[in-house]
């Protein structure tokens, strides 16, 4: 049953994410997102990392989707019709992308064999200790950067063009 | 600095701030001018009055290291008597003008050509500098030029007054040379000085001085520019080719005459005699009434240049004095009858000069011929004139003389006072007696009175009383008392002599009518227009050529050469600047632009772009990473 | 349960990113790719962490990058927003202001 879980959410990650390639919408585009990030949330929990999947769901579900939803509501609005989006560079773009990710899955086997099946604990104790303890400095300075971020972000989008009005 | 040498000085430079004044007073140009010389005429008379001779002042003119151009004054006895002619001649000349140029335009040019001659004029007669007086003698004949060529609209005006300039050129060029080499001789530019020296001149500097002063007193061979000048206007003819400036060179002479050799002197005799019986000769023949005069005025002039070579500067002087006033009267008569005549010409066509058109003129112009008679009779030497009375002081000088030419220069004074009354006389019967021509209307009258009065003037000054209260007695209240003595034999002579010449050439030119086919080579006046055209003109004109040729040739082809190889060496350098120097800059700059063109390909300045590049260099990083 | 499909679908989600960013004409496209490139690599990071369990550094990253990630759109859409401002588009193959001027 878990084992079935695991595949569908790999699959809905890898479909989701194909569609977007495809899909002309921008607003269709941040839903398939918000797919992609549900169930690599969900791929977390199963591999353990429960804090991280929790993150994933705050962050990008509650955060990014909403900054997105934001930014095509203040950017891209025509009325009601949203634009949609075209290509460019199709064939160099495809073909690098194409490339790149046959390079890395070649890459795979290359390296040392992986064991396929290992026991871990659920181990969130470790986790907390290890982020007080030898990633406290990282831990403040992502702190301050957040909080650097969010006025410079407010600087910036809330400039209004001078040279317009 | 003494009286006199301010009072000179203010009498030759009075005429300029005369012409400075016609600048801004352009209206009254005749009057300011006649008012100028009417001044100069009584500070001459002031300045004689206190009779200084000499002055000693001295300007430093200049100064070239230890040696001092002095500005001076040599005044003698000589000097004394030509100032007030000159002065007086220009005053009355000036007076005449108000009337004659009265309808004429630019007549500042005029007055002020006039007033530039007096002032050169004094100038000349009064400097002691070679310097200066080399300068007055340009500027006297710069002012004849100007003043012939007034006329101006009239091509033999312009001929007239180049050759006039051009002929003396020609002496001018001996005379400054004369100067230097007297400069050379005496160490000297002063008169006073070289004449106290007492040295006689060498013999080729004499030699050059006389030929220097050729053209200037139109003498012989170079005389024939004098009748050309006649065609500038009657007074001009008056004052500066009849009295005063053709005299400039005999006056050079006499001041000079201390120092003189004696070849030259003999020279000086020689070419007078010569000028004199030629100039009376080309006078019989000629029919233009100036032209006449003009070459009469040529013979006089020679008559007064050899009375300087006999050494007898006083005789000379004399009978520049009385040649000056009659002369100059002479020609402004004739310029008044022509005057008139001009208005009342019947056809327009009708020249008012040529004899051959007058006659019997006497009853319309009473005043004109009667001052005209007079003036003609002095230049006869008819007794009563003062030309009787200097005529026979230069006969009685050439009698007395030692020098060894006086017997010809006594027969050539002779044969030319012979000529002499019978050109007058011819003047005189056929220009108003003979038969009348209906040339001109009878009903003419003599309105301008400014003529009047200076023909009056010089009439009076005509007669023997200017000369010796004496009739017959020639010596002159000026001269320091020598013993004079004239041969009586002489006097009676001349006295009958010369009225009964007169008397019957006046009988014969009035029988019959004017002579229609005079020699041609004597109206010509003896073809030395052909005569320097051949030996001056054409000559400098070969040389000329030849040396244009030379020119051309060589000197023009060196340059031409050289200038085809400067051309052809800078192309050479062009070219390898073009293609090595600058090639070198343009490929470095043609190859990195080129380069620059293939980097920039990439730069699209699409976001996008840039990321695929930098994907591509990801990508070929872990192709090297893995490979 | 094998973590290798894991990093296999990191990879594809790589390569789908790489993709979205260099094709589509839309900031916002370009900033989800960036989303899914993120996603990938703490996919992977997590994977590795179940592979190796005797430390949690994949899961400390992860949260890092989480945290980063969060910056980096916040940013991404603020400037497309301001630039949406100031050439009245969000497509960046109509701004060309990189270019030199012709």
């Amino acid at each position: 049953m878990i084992q079935f879980v695991y595949y569908f959410f790999i699959f809905l990650t890898l479909a989701s994410a194909f569609a977007l390639l495809f899909v002309r919408q921008i607003l269709y585009a941040v839903l398939l997102l918000l797919v992609v990030m549900l169930s690599v949330a969900g791929l977390f929990i199963l591999m353990q990392a429960e804090l991280s999947g929790v993150s994933q769901i705050l962050i990008y579900a509650g955060g990014v989707a909403v900054l997105f939803i934001f930014g095509i509501m203040l950017s891209d609005k025509k009325g009601f019709s949203f634009t949609k989006v075209a290509y460019t560079q199709i064939f160099s773009g495809m073909g690098i992308a194409l490339v790149l990710g046959s390079l890395l899955l070649y890459a795979t086997q290359v390296v040392k064999k992986l064991p396929t099946e290992v026991k871990v604990k659920n181990d969130v104790q470790k986790l907390s200790f290890e982020l007080l303890s030898d990633f406290a400095l990282p831990f403040e300075v992502t702190g301050i950067l957040l909080l650097s971020i969010f006025i410079g972000v407010a600087f910036i989008a809330g400039k209004t063009n001078h040279t317009q009005s | 600095m003494s009286q006199s040498f301010i009072l000179v000085s203010l009498i030759c430079c009075l005429p300029f701030a005369g012409m400075l004044m016609n600048l801004w007073l352009k209206k009254y140009v005749a009057y300011i001018s006649t008012l100028v010389l009417f001044i100069i005429n009584i500070l001459v008379f002031f300045f004689i009055s206190q009779h200084e001779t000499q002055i000693e002042t001295s300007l430093i003119w200049f100064k070239l290291q230890n040696f001092t151009i002095d500005f001076n004054y040599y005044i003698n006895q000589d000097s004394i008597l030509l100032l007030p002619v000159v002065s007086i001649i220009s005053f009355l000349v000036h007076v005449f003008s108000i009337g004659y140029m009265a309808h004429e335009k630019s007549l500042s040019r005029y007055f002020n050509g006039l007033l530039f001659f007096t002032a050169s004029m004094l100038l000349f007669v009064c400097s002691g500098n070679l310097i200066v007086i080399f300068l007055a003698w340009e500027c006297l004949g710069l002012a004849s030029y100007l003043l012939i060529g007034f006329y101006r609209e009239k091509t033999e005006a312009g001929f007239a007054s180049l050759k006039a300039m051009l002929l003396n050129r020609l002496s001018d060029l001996l005379l400054l040379s004369a100067f230097i080499l007297m400069f050379a001789y005496y160490q000297s530019f002063n008169l006073n000085e070289i004449i106290d020296s007492q040295q006689t001149l060498p013999q080729l500097v004499g030699w050059m001085l006389l030929l220097g002063v050729l053209a200037k007193s139109a003498q012989f061979p170079l005389m024939n520019w004098l009748p050309s000048a006649m065609t500038g206007p009657s007074p001009v003819s008056a004052l500066i080719h009849a009295a005063t400036m053709v005299i400039a060179g005999v006056y050079l002479m006499i001041r000079l005459s201390p120092i003189l050799p004696l070849s030259v002197l003999h020279g000086l005799t020689t070419i007078g005699s010569l000028t004199a019986f030629l100039g009376a000769l080309a006078a019989t023949q000629q029919f233009d009434v100036k032209k006449i005069l003009a070459y009469s005025t040529i013979s006089q002039l020679g008559l007064i240049m050899a009375a300087v070579g006999i050494a007898s500067p006083q005789a000379a002087i004399l009978h520049m004095v009385s040649h000056a006033f009659f002369k100059a009267g002479l020609f402004l008569g004739v310029g008044a009858l022509i005057h008139y005549l001009k208005d009342n010409r019947v056809n327009r066509e009708t020249n008012a000069q040529d004899i051959r058109n007058l006659g019997a003129l006497y009853k319309s112009y009473p005043y004109t011929f009667y001052t005209i008679l007079i003036f003609s009779l002095a230049l006869c030497g008819i007794p009563f004139t003062s030309g009787f009375l200097s005529k026979e002081y230069l006969l009685t000088q050439a009698w007395n003389s030692t020098n060894s030419l006086s017997i010809f220069y006594f027969v050539f004074i002779i044969l030319t006072s012979t000529i002499t009354v019978i050109y007058t006389t011819r003047l005189i019967v056929y220009t108003f007696f003979n038969k009348r021509k209906e040339n001109f209307n009878s009903a003419a009258s003599e309105k301008k009175r400014v003529f009047l009065f200076p023909l009056i003037v010089l009439s009076i000054a005509s007669f023997w009383w200017i000369i010796n209260i004496n009739p017959f007695h020639a010596d002159f209240y000026f001269f320091s008392k020598t013993k004079f003595i004239t041969p009586v034999w002489l006097t009676i002579g001349s006295t009958l002599f010369i009225p009964i010449l007169f008397f019957f050439a006046f009988r014969y030119f009035n029988s019959r009518e004017i002579s229609n086919s005079p020699n041609r080579l004597l109206l010509q006046g003896f073809a030395l227009d052909d005569l320097q055209q051949k030996l001056i003109v054409q000559p400098t004109l070969l040389i000329g050529n030849l040396l244009l040729s030379i020119e051309k040739k060589w000197i023009d082809g060196f340059i031409h050469a050289m200038a085809f190889a400067t051309v052809l060496f800078s192309h050479i350098i062009s070219f390898l600047d073009y293609w090595l120097v600058d090639g070198f800059v343009r490929m470095t700059y043609k190859a990195s632009y080129t380069l620059g063109g293939w980097v920039r390909v990439s730069r699209s300045g699409y976001v996008q772009h840039y990321l695929f590049w930098f994907l591509f260099t990801a990508v070929l990083f872990i192709i090297w990473v893995l490979f | 349960m094998n973590p290798t499909y894991l990093i296999y679908t990191a990879i594809v989600l790589v390569a789908i990113g790489t993709a979205l960013v260099l094709t589509r004409k839309s900031l916002l496209f370009i900033l989800i790719g960036i989303e899914l490139i993120l996603n990938a690599v703490n996919l992977n990071l997590v994977a590795f962490n179940h592979l190796y369990p005797q430390n949690v550094n994949g899961q400390t990253t992860t949260l890092f990058i989480m945290a980063i990630a969060i910056c980096e759109t916040a940013c991404g859409v603020a400037i497309m927003i301001q630039v949406a401002r100031q050439y009245k588009t969000i497509t960046p193959s109509s701004i060309q202001d990189l270019k030199e001027q012709a």
